[in-house]
C-alpha cells in the first residue's frame, strides 16, 4: 500500500522477544558494508590513486568500487547458499571429506587463519594509522600510545556488548559518516580546476589497471560479510543492500578523489600526505561561525575509524570464537586488546606504516577474492554431487565438532524454518 | 552480559584513571598562545646564510572590544612586531622565541609577506616548514614585498586595530574588484608543483607607514624573476585568472587631451591552441562588457557609430597592453605565468607531449584579441 | 468533586491475587494470613474485638453504632476512617435510611444485610462480604463496613470522599496551544481524563495494588486491538512482581520495573498530561497511572519522543518540524555547548575566527584557571542556582534565579574570575536544557555534560567524540520494554522517520509507528469522495459534545 511501508523492513513480534536470536535486516548489513569500507584509506585515498591513475583516478576509483562490488557478490552469493552459517561453519561443511569432521577442520583451518589474521593485522595497522593521523595533525604532543590505547579500548567496548549493538551502532553512524566526507567532497569543488581533471585516458593502461586494482583494496571491508552474514536476513533482497554498501563508499570515495585531483591537480596531490584534509584546508565557508574545520573533519573521521575498527574488532572475535567452540567471545576480546597494542606499535615510521599496508592491502585482495571464489566453486560442485548432511545426522558423528558448528549466535536451522 | 557489565566500567575507569594521572598533554590555554596573525621573511644584509623572520602579534588587552581590562585605549599600539635570525625559517622562529613568554601560535597566521631578495632567491626552502606543519593554513596571503618585509609588518593604518586584518581585507576586496590577484599559500603550492603554470604573487610597496600595492611579482619555478606594472598586471589578471583588472582609462583618438574610463565586466575567455609551423599557435579571446563611466570631451553617443569608435579604442588599448605583458612573460622573464602550458596539456596532450614547454613558451606565438561590447552610459545620455 | 470510585469486588479479586503471589515479611503475613481465613462472626462484639485488634486504637477510625430502625432490637456498627469519607453520604444514606427508612423488613432471622444492600441503603456501590480481611482492605480505601449484630457478613459501601486538588493546568508541561488540563493525584480522576478524550469501546484500564504497606491502586491502560498484547503482557508481569513496601509516586514504579537502572537516560516517559498520554496510547503504547501523583508513565519510550511535545502536532506540520529542530538544537547545546567551548578554546583555537580568539584571550588574560576548571565551576554554579530556585517558596524563586544568575555572573567577569564568553555560554547551556519538553530527557543530558568536558579537557575534539560513540553505543543498546532504544534512528523504519526528526502532516502519517508493533497499523484514511458523509456527520456530532459527564 504505502511504499515507504513497503521498503521498510516489517517489524515482528520476534523483535520485542529477548530470546528469539538478533537477525540482521538487510538495510542493517549493507550499512555494516559501507560503514567498515570507511576508515582510514579516505584520507589517503586520493593521492594513492592519482600516482597511479593521474587524472583518471576518479574513474578508477569508481571501477574499483564495481571490481568490489564483483568480489561482494561472490561473498554474498556464498553466504546465501549456506543459510545462518558463518564461515566457519560453511568452510567447514565444504571442507569436510564425507564424515570425518576433524579433517574438515584441518582442512578448513589455514583459510579461516588466512582471515583471522588479515583482520587482527588489520585492526593494529588501522588503530596504527588513526594514531598518527591524529598525533601529527590534532594532539601533536600527546604519546600515540594514548591515542591508540584510548581508540582500541573504546572499540573493546564496543565489542563486549551483543552482535545487535554493533550492528545498530553502524547503522546509526553511517549518515554520520557519509553525510560530513560528501559536503566536503561537494564543497571543495568551488576551488576545484577544470584543467586539472584533464586530459583523460592519456595515461598506460597498465598504470590506470595497476590504480583501479589499488582502489579496489580501499574497498575492502566487504569481506566482513563472511563472518557476518551468519545472521543476516535471508528474504528480501540481500544482494541489493550488500551491493548498496559498497556502493555508497563507492560515489563517496569518488567524489573525494575526483574533488582532490580538481582541486590540487596531480603533481601536487602527490606531495600531499593526507590529501583529504589538505581538501579540507582548501575550503572555506564564508560566514560559518568556525573557520577551519579540520578539526572538526577528523571528528567526523574518528567516526568512520570507529566503525572499521571496531568491525574489524568484532570479526575477529567471532571467528576465533567459532573455531575454538567457544560460548562467548568476550574474554578472546580481552586477549586480543594488548595484542592489537603491541602489533600497532611495531612499524617505526609512517613511511614503513603505509609500506605495510599496501601489502596488507594485497593480502586482503586475495583474503576477498581467491578464497571466496574456492569455496564458490566448492559448494556449487557439492550441492550438485550429493544433499548437505542434516543436521541430525551431524549430531551423531562427531560431539565436539558439533559443538564447534553450533557454537555460533544462532543455530543454523533457524532460518530455514523462516523460509 | 553481566561479564561485560562488569568488565567495562573496570575498562573506563582504569583508562580515565591512566589518563587523568598522565594529565592533559595538548592542553594549551587560549591566552597561553601567542597567536602571530602574520610572517615576515627577510634576508640578512651581508649575511648570505642567514633569514630574519618577523612576527606580528596582536595585543588582546589593547584591542577595542575584547572586553580586556585595558579596553577603550587608542594610546599605545596594538600590535608587537618581533624578529630574530636564524639559518632557517624555523631557526629564525626558535631563536624568536627565546625573546618571549608564551609559546607562539601560528593557526592564526593570514599573511606571510617575503621580501624580493628573499623572493629572488628562491622560496622552495623558506616555505618547506609551513607545507609541513598542519597548524599553517593554506589560505593565507602571500605577498612580495618591496624592500624589507619587516617594515610591511610595521605599517601603521589606523583604519584597522590589527594591520594584518588591514592587508587581509585590503586583498579581499581588491580580488572582488578584480584588480588584486587573490593567490593564497595553497594556490601557489599548487602553482609551483604543476608543470605549464607559472606562480605569480601580488607585489607590494611600504611607503611612508603604509601599504600600496605595486603590482605583480613574476616567479620562474620557485624564484621570483621580475615584476610587472599596474597595466600589465591587470592585463594578466584578465588572461590568466578571469577577473576584470580594473577600469581603463585611454586616449580617445591618440589625443592626450580627450580621455575615456570604462568599467571592464563579465570577462569571458575563450582559446585556441594549435601547432603549426614548429610553434605553439594560442589565441586567446576576450569579451566582455563594459559602461562607459568618464569621459573629458563631447560627442554624440546617439550616433552607433560613436559608441563603436569607443569600443574600438577600449580594445587597442587592451590588445596594446596584452601584448606588452605576453612581451614580458615570453622575452623578458620566459614564465608561464598566464597558464597555457596547463591548458596545452589538458586540452591537447599530443602537443604537450611534443613540446618542452618552457622553452616552447617563449616561442609560441600569442595573439590576443579584445572585444568590448559598451553597454550603458551611465545616467548621462550625451 | 466526588471521590473516586472503583468497583469493589474487582478490588478484592486483586487483592487476593496480589496476596497470594507475595512472599511477605513474615508478621504481616500471619496478621493478613489470619485476616485472609477468617470468617467474620455473627456476633456484633465480636466483629469489632477482631476489627480493633487488628487496626488498632486510632484516633481517626470511626466505630459508629446504632439501631437499626424499626427492626428494633439490631445493633448495627459502621466502621470507616474519618477524613476518607464524606459525611453527607453516611448521614443520610447509611445512617439516616438504617436507622428510619427500613420498611417491610422481612423476619428478624433473615438475612439483614443483603435486604439492606438490595432495598434499605441508597449508595451507588456496595459488596456483600464474609471475610474480616476483606473488610478491614474495604475500611482502609476509605469504604465503610456496616456490621449488623447475628449476620456473619458485612456490608461495604462506597462513602468515599476525601479532600484533592481540583484539576489544574499542568506545571512542568506547558504548552501554548493545547488543552489546559492536567492529572491530578487521584488515580480515578486520571483514568476518567483519559476516557474523556478516547471513546474508545476498545480502551481498556487494568487495575493492579503494588506497595505491601501503602496497597497502592495502579491502572494499567491499553488499547485492546491497537497495542502490542506482548508489551501489555510484559508490562503487567513487570508490575505485578515489584515486591515493596509502599509506592510513593510513579516513579517507584518506574524505576523498579525499567530495562536498566544505570542508565542516565529515561527508559520510560512521565507526563502530567492527558492528551500527551492519549496520544501515546494511540501510537501503541502502555500507560500507567499511579494513585497519588499527577505524573503518569508512558512504556515503551524511545529516545527520539523525548524531544517530542504535543504541541508539535497542534500547530501546523511546518512550525511543528521547525519548533521540534530548535528543540534538537537546543538540547545538543545543552549536552555539548560548554564541552567545545573547553575544546576550541584549549586545544583547536584555530577553528575560531581569528578576530574572536583575540578577544577571547583578551577575555581570560585575567583568569586564573583552566577554561576546563572555569567551565566546571560556572556550570556548579549555575546548577546550584537552578537547584536552589526550585526549593525557593514560589514568587521568590524566579527572581532569586535571575538576580543570581546576573550578579554572580556579572561579578564573576568583573572579578576576573570567568571570561565573558564562558557566561555566554553558561547561560546558553542552561537555556537550551530548559527548552527540552521531558525534565527527565533534560537531567539525562545536564549530567552527561559533564564528562564530556572532562573528556574535551583531556584530548578536545577527539575526546569529545570519543565519549559520544561510547554514549551512542550504550544508546544502541539500551531497550524499552523489547523496543530498541534509538528506534527509529536504528534499526532504521523509514515510515517512523516521518514523525522523528521533523513532522510530516497529519495526512501522511498514514500508519502509526511500526516500532512499537501495533496491531491496528492504521491511523489516517484519505476521505472517500461519496455519499457517505451523512452519517458521518451526524457521528461526529455525537461524540463531539463537550458536556462535562457526571461522573459516578
Amino acid at each position: 500500500m504505502n511504499e515507504a511501508i513497503v521498503m521498510s523492513p516489517t517489524p515482528s513480534d520476534e523483535d520485542l522477544d529477548d530470546s528469539v536470536p538478533f537477525r540482521m535486516n538487510n538495510r542493517q548489513s549493507g550499512a555494516l558494508i559501507a560503514s567498515t569500507i570507511i576508515g582510514v584509506g579516505v584520507l589517503t585515498l586520493p593521492r594513492s590513486t592519482a600516482s597511479y591513475a593521474a587524472q583518471n583516478g576518479w574513474i578508477s576509483a569508481l571501477i574499483g568500487s564495481v571490481f568490489a562490488m564483483l568480489l561482494l557478490s561472490l561473498i554474498s552469493t556464498l553466504v546465501r547458499r549456506h543459510p545462518g552459517m558463518s564461515m566457519v561453519g560453511f568452510t567447514r561443511q565444504l571442507l569436510t571429506p564425507g564424515r570425518h569432521k576433524r579433517i574438515g577442520l584441518l582442512l578448513a583451518l589455514p583459510f579461516l587463519l588466512s582471515y583471522a589474521l588479515y583482520w587482527t593485522s588489520g585492526t593494529a595497522l588501522v588503530a596504527r594509522i588513526f594514531g598518527e593521523v591524529v598525533t601529527t595533525t590534532v594532539l601533536k604532543r600527546t604519546p600515540l600510545e594514548v591515542i591508540i590505547g584510548t581508540m582500541l579500548i573504546t572499540a573493546f567496548i564496543l565489542v563486549m556488548h551483543d552482535i545487535e549493538v554493533l550492528v545498530r551502532v553502524n547503522e546509526v553512524l553511517l549518515p554520520l559518516i557519509v553525510i560530513p566526507l560528501a559536503i566536503i567532497g561537494l564543497s571543495s569543488l568551488q576551488s576545484a580546476q577544470l584543467v586539472n581533471l584533464l586530459p583523460m585516458f592519456q595515461v598506460n593502461w597498465w598504470g590506470f589497471l595497476k590504480g583501479t586494482a589499488l582502489s579496489t583494496t580501499s574497498y575492502l571491508g566487504f569481506e566482513m560479510l563472511m563472518i557476518f552474514g551468519a545472521i543476516g536476513e535471508q528474504s528480501g533482497k540481500p544482494l541489493r543492500y550488500h551491493l548498496l554498501g559498497v556502493a555508497v563508499p563507492g560515489l563517496v570515495y569518488s567524489l573525494i578523489v575526483f574533488s582532490g585531483i580538481a582541486v590540487f591537480g596531480v603533481d601536487e596531490l602527490e606531495l600531499l600526505a593526507w590529501p583529504t584534509l589538505e581538501l579540507v584546508k582548501t575550503t572555506e565557508v564564508p560566514g560559518l561561525i568556525l573557520e577551519r574545520l579540520e578539526s572538526a573533519f577528523l571528528a567526523v573521521w574518528v567516526a568512520a575509524v570507529f566503525t572499521t575498527l571496531g568491525n574489524l574488532y568484532y570479526g575477529t572475535c567471532t571467528m576465533l570464537k567459532e573455531i575454538m567452540g567457544l560460548k562467548h567471545h568476550r574474554w578472546i576480546a580481552l586477549a586480543l586488546l594488548p595484542l592489537f597494542y603491541w602489533t600497532s606499535l611495531q612499524a617505526p615510521n609512517v613511511q614503513v606504516l603505509f609500506e605495510l599496508m599496501s601489502r596488507w592491502d594485497l593480502f586482503g585482495l586475495f583474503n576477498a577474492s581467491v578464497i571466496p571464489l574456492f569455496l564458490l566453486i566448492l559448494s556449487f560442485m557439492r550441492r550438485h554431487g550429493k544433499e548437505t548432511p542434516h543436521p541430525e545426522n551431524e549430531a551423531n558423528e562427531d560431539r565436539a565438532a558439533t559443538a564447534a558448528a553450533a557454537a555460533l549466535s544462532d543455530p543454523p536451522e533457524m532460518p530455514m524454518q523462516k523460509e | 552480559m553481566p561479564l561485560a557489565r562488569r568488565i567495562c566500567p573496570i575498562f573506563l575507569l582504569l583508562s580515565a584513571m591512566s589518563v587523568l594521572l598522565c594529565g592533559c598533554w595538548d592542553r594549551r590555554e587560549i591566552e597561553e598562545r601567542t597567536s602571530v596573525v602574520a610572517v615576515g621573511i627577510d634576508t640578512v644584509q651581508g649575511h648570505k646564510e642567514l633569514i630574519e623572520v618577523s612576527v606580528q602579534i596582536p595585543i588582546p588587552i589593547r584591542i577595542a572590544g575584547s572586553g580586556g581590562a585595558g579596553t577603550g585605549g587608542g594610546n599605545g599600539k596594538t600590535v608587537q612586531v618581533e624578529s630574530a635570525r636564524g639559518r632557517t625559517v624555523l631557526d629564525a622562529m626558535k631563536n624568536l622565541q627565546k625573546k618571549l613568554n608564551q609559546q607562539l601560535f601560528y593557526g592564526h597566521t593570514r599573511v606571510i609577506a617575503i621580501s624580493e631578495d628573499a623572493a629572488r632567491l628562491g622560496v622552495n626552502s623558506l616555505f618547506d616548514p609551513f607545507r609541513r606543519d598542519p597548524e599553517i593554513r593554506r589560505l593565507l596571503w602571500l605577498l612580495v614585498i618591496k624592500g624589507k618585509a619587516f617594515d610591511a609588518l610595521n605599517i601603521n593604518p589606523n583604519l584597522e586595530q590589527i594591520p594584518t586584518v588591514y592587508i587581509m581585507t585590503m586583498i579581499e576586496n581588491g580580488s572582488k574588484a578584480g584588480t588584486i590577484t587573490d593567490v593564497n599559500l595553497g594556490q601557489f603550492f599548487i602553482k609551483l608543483t604543476t608543470d605549464g603554470r607559472q606562480p605569480f604573487l601580488n607585489y607590494f610597496q611600504v611607503k611612508a607607514g603604509s601599504l600600496r600595492w605595486n603590482g605583480i611579482a613574476l616567479f620562474r619555478d620557485d624564484q621570483m624573476v621580475g615584476t610587472l606594472n599596474d597595466e600589465q598586471s591587470w592585463s594578466l589578471l584578465r588572461l590568466a585568472e578571469k577577473k576584470n583588472g580594473s577600469n581603463i582609462t585611454y586616449n580617445y583618438d591618440n589625443d592626450p587631451a580627450k580621455k575615456v574610463t570604462l568599467s571592464m565586466d563579465y570577462l569571458r575567455r575563450r582559446e585556441k591552441i594549435s601547432y603549426k609551423n614548429d610553434q605553439v599557435q594560442v589565441h586567446i579571446r576576450v569579451d566582455m562588457e563594459s559602461n562607459l563611466l568618464e569621459k573629458t570631451f563631447d560627442s554624440n553617443l546617439f550616433k552607433a557609430s560613436e559608441i563603436k569608435k569607443l569600443e574600438q579604442g577600449a580594445e587597442v588599448y587592451l590588445e596594446k597592453n596584452a601584448m606588452s605583458l605576453i612581451q614580458a612573460l615570453q622575452k623578458t622573464y620566459r614564465t608561464d605565468a598566464l597558464g597555457i602550458g596547463a591548458r596545452v596539456r589538458a586540452f591537447h596532450p599530443e602537443i604537450w607531449k611534443k613540446v618542452n614547454w618552457n622553452e616552447a613558451f617563449t616561442e609560441a606565438n600569442i595573439t590576443v584579441d579584445f572585444r568590448v561590447n559598451l553597454r550603458n552610459t551611465g545616467m548621462e545620455m550625451q | 468533586m466526588t471521590a473516586g470510585r472503583q468497583s469493589i469486588l474487582s478490588r478484592l479479586h486483586n487483592r487476593h491475587q496480589s496476596i497470594r503471589s507475595r512472599v511477605l515479611d513474615q508478621h504481616f503475613a500471619d496478621q493478613l494470613e489470619g485476616m485472609e481465613n477468617v470468617t467474620l462472626s455473627e456476633s456484633l462484639d465480636e466483629n469489632t474485638k477482631q476489627l480493633k485488634f487488628i487496626l488498632g486504637q486510632s484516633q481517626d477510625l470511626v466505630y459508629r453504632f446504632f439501631q437499626l430502625g424499626p427492626i428494633g432490637d439490631k445493633r448495627a456498627m459502621l466502621v470507616y476512617i474519618d477524613g476518607l469519607v464524606k459525611a453527607e453520604i453516611i448521614d443520610e444514606f447509611v445512617i439516616q435510611s438504617g436507622m428510619y427508612d427500613q420498611q417491610n423488613v422481612p423476619a428478624a432471622n433473615a438475612n439483614v444485610l443483603s435486604h439492606l444492600q438490595i432495598r434499605g441503603i441508597p449508595v451507588h456501590e456496595s459488596a456483600y462480604i464474609e471475610l474480616l480481611g476483606d473488610a478491614v482492605h474495604a475500611i482502609l480505601c476509605g469504604d465503610g463496613a456496616l456490621f449488623v449484630d447475628g449476620d456473619a457478613h458485612a456490608l461495604i459501601v462506597n462513602i468515599r470522599g476525601w479532600g484533592m486538588r481540583n484539576i489544574s493546568e499542568p506545571a512542568t508541561e506547558s504548552v501554548v496551544r493545547g488543552p489546559r488540563e492536567g492529572f491530578t493525584e487521584t488515580l480515578r480522576t486520571n483514568t476518567a481524563l483519559i476516557r474523556r478524550r478516547l471513546k474508545d469501546p476498545m480502551l481498556r484500564v487494568e487495575q493492579l495494588q503494588v506497595g505491601k504497606r501503602s496497597r497502592t491502586d495502579v491502572a494499567v491502560i491499553y488499547i485492546e486491538g491497537l497495542t502490542n498484547p506482548k508489551i501489555v503482557k510484559e508490562v503487567l508481569k513487570r508490575i505485578r512482581s515489584i515486591d515493596i513496601d509502599a509506592i510513593l509516586e510513579s516513579g517507584y514504579i518506574e524505576q523498579l520495573i525499567q530495562d536498566n537502572g544505570w542508565t542516565p537516560f529515561p527508559l520510560m516517559q512521565n507526563t502530567e498530561r492527558p492528551d500527551k498520554a492519549v496520544s501515546h496510547l494511540l501510537e501503541g503504547k502502555v500507560v500507567i497511572i499511579s494513585d497519588g501523583t499527577p505524573f503518569v508513565l508512558i512504556a515503551p519510550a524511545v529516545f527520539t519522543q523525548f524531544y517530542h511535545s504535543p504541541e508539535d502536532y497542534y500547530e501546523r506540520f511546518s512550525i511543528g518540524t521547525l519548533i521540534r529542530l530548535i528543540r534538537i538544537i537546543s538540547m545538543a547545546m545543552a549536552l555539548l555547548l560548554p564541552s567545545l567551548y573547553i575544546a576550541f578554546s584549549s586545544f583547536h583555537p584555530e577553528m575560531i575566527p581569528s578576530r574572536l580568539v583575540i578577544a577571547m584571550a583578551a577575555g581570560r588574560s585575567t583568569v586564573p584557571f583552566p577554561s576546563i576548571i572555569e567551565a566546571f565551576l560556572m556550570e556548579v554554579t549555575m546548577e546550584i542556582l537552578r537547584e536552589a530556585s526550585v526549593r525557593l517558596p514560589g514568587p521568590i524563586g524566579p527572581t532569586i534565579g535571575i538576580v543570581g544568575a546576573l550578579v554572580v555572573g556579572q561579578a564573576a567577569v568583573q572579578a576576573g574570575i570567568v571570561s565573558p564568553i564562558m557566561v555566554i555560554v553558561v547561560a546558553l547551556t542552561t537555556i537550551g536544557s530548559f527548552a527540552s519538553p521531558s525534565y527527565s530527557a533534560a537531567i539525562a543530558l545536564r549530567m552527561l555534560r559533564f564528562p564530556i568536558m572532562i573528556a574535551a579537557a583531556l584530548f578536545g575534539l577527539y575526546g569529545i567524540m570519543l565519549l559520544l560513540i561510547i554514549i551512542i553505543i550504550h544508546l544502541c543498546w539500551l531497550k524499552s520494554f523489547g523496543v530498541p532504544y534509538l528506534s527509529p534512528l536504528t534499526p532504521t523504519r523509514l515510515s517512523d522517520l516521518k514523525d522523528t526528526l521533523i513532522r510530516t502532516p497529519l495526512n501522511w502519517m498514514k500508519r502509526r509507528p511500526a516500532m512499537f508493533l501495533p496491531r491496528d497499523q492504521v491511523r489516517y484514511n484519505k476521505p472517500q469522495p461519496s455519499d457517505g458523509e451523512q452519517t458521518g456527520e451526524s457521528q461526529d456530532e455525537r461524540s463531539d459534545s463537550h458536556e462535562p459527564h457526571p461522573i459516578g
